[in-house]
């Protein structure tokens, strides 16, 4: 299996919100507002895991319906969490869900560090188990 | 862009950060900034059709009267690159186009403002930064009749900022040093770091034998404290008896990372002034412990006593000079310096120091919050966390910044207020906005407004017409800590992180009253009654209190409570707060009775 691109994974969850492919699946999330309009630039590009958490948490607020997590203070656990000031809400989101997972540190997680890894790209058999768990 | 800027004029330099002087372009004697900014309340979601509703209800409620007068689109308004090199409305979400929107704005009796930023993308992604773009990013936002600009700090290309290459890093720190030698004029010294050294400054170290950590450190987090030095230098003094040409070469070794990087500034202080010799990177090294000699550097030493300064302070230098430049475009454009120019670099490059130069007000940590909210979702805003977002965090650092504020300066920013964001109760609300008032901070409020009612009790807190009135008052003066409970020494400059406490804080107004706020950080209710003397009060601000003889040898005040608007004589000296609730507030205007 290779890597997941952003359009594939928009695809994806489309299909599984109408349950059959759509003409233009991003255009179509992009006017329900679940992803936003950078996706649709280089939609060909791999997705990384800071945009799948961006992508998936849109998903669940605007076609899931739920309500964000008010307390994400569990998610400081990631050591990485606020390196990326717009993706805090999004990770935190995704990962007290448990939608997306942690990354072990090689040696140091067996003490509690955990890191997000947001440049990290993700791959179909990735995206494929985000999706199950939606 | 390949490489920074180069600095040719001395003004954007370190060393002239501390002179006072601002750039063509900035506008002195503004007030804190008043109005509604679409980031805390809608996100990346704002659309034109939401922004056009806070205009209308900023005008119903009134809030236009008190002072709030900018309306400002911050991110997710543009498409997600440049169409034909220029800055384009996204279509969804803004169909009409930022001149319409801008005239709909001004047609309320408004103020427009929107949002970009110095790196390459938006924070939220776009391709669409000011980076490389300044002349005709200018020449949009003055078409469109900007009046406000927030500019954010993601995807820099000289630092390693949100989103922004990590080793950027090797921009931002000197290389690790361990000798330095000095040949010329028949003569040779040599000099090593650990014996030869002076440390100047903060953060520099010494270990095994070379001086790393220079540079600016980071202050985007809140652990450290805003007060003093901010960055180091390593020093050598070099006395000569002939003035003239020598060769200096360095042992050093490069790495990309914070604390050691690759670029070097080298000047030389002597009687006669600093002179530069170098600024730019030094070739790579193996490792950051791979030691290298490298190549003769130029040097020019005048007789007597020359101060050889190894340093890098490219961190602020830089991020000044992106400012500068898209300001500096604007005000060639527009012709004038009415814009105001919104500093976002979240107390990265510590913008204390060198803000006021280019800007009106500079943020000073990362955000408040990072669950802003979106339409029908309030978001979610926190007294207090182990990071920036929080009520408490931002204050704790922006309490003690009152030096670096002015009207010939500009104010500290500690981001746009959650005053009606879930998370947070009234009475936090209430704590918040008087802190904000207090200590001169933008009033840029959060919030969807058509949850606000006339006369609700959000409405009377943004309203507040008499807590508005400090944070106007033509002083310009930010409130000063004068007493902590968890304070050692020096409650207007230690920096206190634990909130298990209250603060009184005190600031001086243009008719020679006194503002006086007791905040109670605590999440209990603080019963042990606490006062200040005014004696007190008058030694931190006394001598920024106009006609401060008529306060000091009045025998009697007038004490108006700036919640209740209740009144009351007193003729002692001293001003008392009891039952402060949990994150509760006291504010008072003391005025001598004559």
């Amino acid at each position: 299996m290779g890597m997941e691109k952003v359009s594939d994974f928009i695809r994806r969850l489309y299909q599984l919100k109408e349950g059959e492919d759509g003409a233009d699946p991003v255009a179509q999330a992009l006017q329900e507002g679940w992803v936003a309009a950078e996706d649709t630039y280089d939609a060909e590009r791999s997705l990384d895991r800071q945009t799948a958490a961006r992508i998936v948490h849109g998903y669940i607020r605007i076609v899931q319906g739920a309500e964000d997590l008010p307390d994400i203070t569990a998610a400081s656990f990631l050591r990485d969490l606020y390196d990326c000031r717009l993706c805090v809400n999004h990770i935190a989101q995704v990962c007290l869900r448990g939608i997306m997972d942690a990354r072990k540190i090689p040696g140091i997680s067996d003490r509690g560090f955990f890191i997000f890894d947001h440049r990290a790209e993700v791959s179909e058999e990735e995206a494929e188990e985000i999706l199950s768990r939606l | 862009m390949d490489r920074p800027f180069v600095i040719e004029d001395a003004k954007r330099r370190f060393d002239s950060f501390s002179d006072g002087k601002v750039f063509s372009g900035k506008k002195r004697g503004r007030l804190p900034a008043m109005g509604w900014n679409s980031w805390n309340a809608f996100g990346s979601g704002n659309t034109e059709a939401l922004t056009k509703a806070m205009a209308e209800r900023i005008v119903e409620l009134g809030l236009d009267k008190l002072g709030y007068r900018y309306v400002v689109l911050d991110d997710g308004c543009y498409r997600p690159e440049r169409v034909d090199g220029k800055l384009a409305n996204e279509e969804v979400k803004f169909p009409s186009g930022f001149r319409v929107l801008s005239d709909y704005i001004h047609s309320k009796g408004l103020k427009f403002g929107m949002y970009n930023d110095i790196g390459t993308n938006l924070c939220a992604g776009a391709a669409v930064g000011t980076c490389g773009h300044e002349a005709e990013d200018a020449r949009s936002y003055v078409s469109w009749g900007v009046d406000f600009l927030k500019v954010d700090n993601c995807y820099y290309l000289w630092d390693n900022a949100t989103f922004s290459n990590p080793e950027n890093a090797r921009y931002t720190y000197a290389p690790r040093i361990r000798e330095v030698t000095v040949s010329g004029n028949g003569k040779e010294f040599l000099f090593a770091a650990e014996a030869d050294g002076v440390l100047f400054g903060r953060g520099v170290e010494i270990r095994n034998g070379y001086a790393g950590n220079i540079g600016t450190f980071d202050g985007t987090g809140p652990d450290h404290t805003p007060v003093g030095e901010m960055s180091g230098e390593l020093r050598f003094v070099c006395t000569v008896e002939t003035e003239g040409e020598y060769a200096l070469k360095l042992e050093y070794a490069t790495g990309r990372e914070s604390g050691v990087g690759e670029w070097l500034q080298l000047a030389v202080d002597h009687e006669g002034g600093t002179e530069y010799f170098y600024d730019d990177l030094l070739p790579q090294t193996e490792g950051t412990e791979a030691f290298v000699r490298s190549g003769e550097i130029g040097i020019r030493l005048r007789k007597g006593k020359n101060i050889i300064r190894l340093m890098n302070h490219r961190r602020q230098e830089n991020t000044l000079c992106s400012y500068a430049t898209l300001l500096d475009e604007i005000y060639k454009i527009s012709g004038t310096d009415e814009l105001l120019l919104s500093i976002c670099e979240w107390g990265k490059t510590q913008p204390q120091n060198w803000g006021y130069k280019v800007g009106d007000s500079w943020r000073i940590l990362n955000d408040i919050t990072f669950q802003v909210g979106a339409d029908g979702d309030p978001g979610h805003g926190a007294w207090e966390s182990d990071y920036t977002p929080g009520v408490a965090c931002q204050y704790n650092k922006a309490v003690i910044m009152d030096e670096f504020a002015g009207l010939e300066k500009g104010w500290n920013d500690p981001d746009m207020l959650m005053v009606g964001m879930d998370g947070l109760d009234l009475t936090m609300c209430r704590t918040h906005f008087a802190m904000w008032c207090m200590m001169n901070s933008p009033l840029m409020l959060g919030l969807d407004l058509r949850r606000v009612e006339p006369g609700d009790e959000l409405h009377k807190i943004i309203s507040n017409e008499a807590l508005i009135a400090l944070n106007q008052d033509p002083l310009g003066v930010q409130a000063k800590r004068v007493f902590s409970t968890a304070a050692q020494e020096r409650p207007d400059k230690e920096y206190i992180r634990d909130n298990e406490r209250v603060d009184i804080l005190a600031k001086p107004l243009a008719d020679g009253s006194i503002a006086v706020s007791f905040f109670n950080l605590s999440g209990h209710a603080w019963e042990e009654a606490l006062s200040v003397s005014l004696d007190r009060v008058l030694s931190f601000i006394g001598s920024r209190l106009p006609e401060e003889v008529r306060f000091r040898s009045a025998a009697e005040y007038v004490l108006t409570d700036l919640w209740s608007g209740e009144e009351r004589v007193v003729s002692g000296k001293e001003i008392c707060a009891e039952g402060l609730a949990a994150h509760g507030n006291v504010c008072y205007r003391i005025r001598p009775v004559a």
